[in-house]
């Protein structure tokens, strides 16, 4: 169980991002997906 | 000298975030979305504080010298509770709540897994609401994460507290989004 009430049922990360919006916004955008890397 | 070149003569992360911009956007954005902009029950100058923090316990001297400076500039330019804080935070003159998620954060910087739940009950105790707990976790991993870039490519990291307190002064005022400013870097500042 999360130490905090997360309010979602998503697994890792992706409940943390549901949870914080503002900081799930650039941290999703650090994923290599995200970015257009050469 | 970095271990790669950079081609620039910035400080710190400003260097590696010029370096390469794709990468350097979402992670200012991260750092602006952590501790610069509005929060509901934490001062910018206390998130900075847990960054200061957590930078000095990885032995980062540029982040630790950075976030100190703009944790005092946005602690009403009081840079005494920025050095109680490193000294020890339990004796410092910052909350019961702060000196609780400090603690949260330092175990979250020698590993994740060994926070537990009475470290999130004690601060709940102090007033601690989710979203504080949640981001000083948040703030403690990311500077993990600056901390290690930062020292891994070997990057200059100046010795001049004036500096530092310059570059802070701007940080604190305008966010993390704007240029920073041209550091002069001489012989002299790269052997002192």
């Amino acid at each position: 169980m999360a130490h905090i009430e997360l309010n979602n049922d998503l697994p890792g990360i992706r409940g943390l991002m549901a949870y914080r919006p503002k900081t799930a916004e650039p941290l999703n955008a650090i994923q290599p997906d995200q970015l257009s890397l050469t | 000298m970095p271990h790669i070149n950079l081609t620039n003569e910035y400080p710190g992360i400003r260097s590696l975030f010029i370096y390469r911009p794709e990468t350097a956007a979402p992670m200012n954005a991260l750092v602006q979305a952590m501790l610069h902009n509005p929060h509901p029950s934490l001062s910018a100058g206390e998130r900075e504080l847990i960054a200061t923090y957590v930078s000095r316990l990885n032995t980062c001297k540029y982040c630790c010298n950075i976030h100190g400076a703009i944790a005092k500039h946005q602690l009403g330019n009081n840079g005494d509770i920025v050095q109680q804080v490193l000294a020890d935070p339990e004796t410092a003159p910052i909350s019961g709540k702060m000196k609780d998620l400090l603690k949260i954060a330092a175990k979250v910087q020698s590993g994740g897994k060994n926070v537990f739940p009475e470290d999130i009950e004690l601060a709940r105790a102090d007033g601690a609401s989710d979203i504080d707990i949640h981001d000083a976790v948040l703030i403690a991993a990311a500077f993990c994460m600056y901390n290690r870039y930062v020292d891994g490519l070997a990057t200059w990291q100046p010795d001049d507290a004036e500096l530092y307190d310059k570059m802070g002064e701007q940080r604190a005022r305008e966010g993390y989004l704007t240029p920073p400013f041209k550091v002069t870097n001489t012989t002299e500042s790269r052997e002192s």
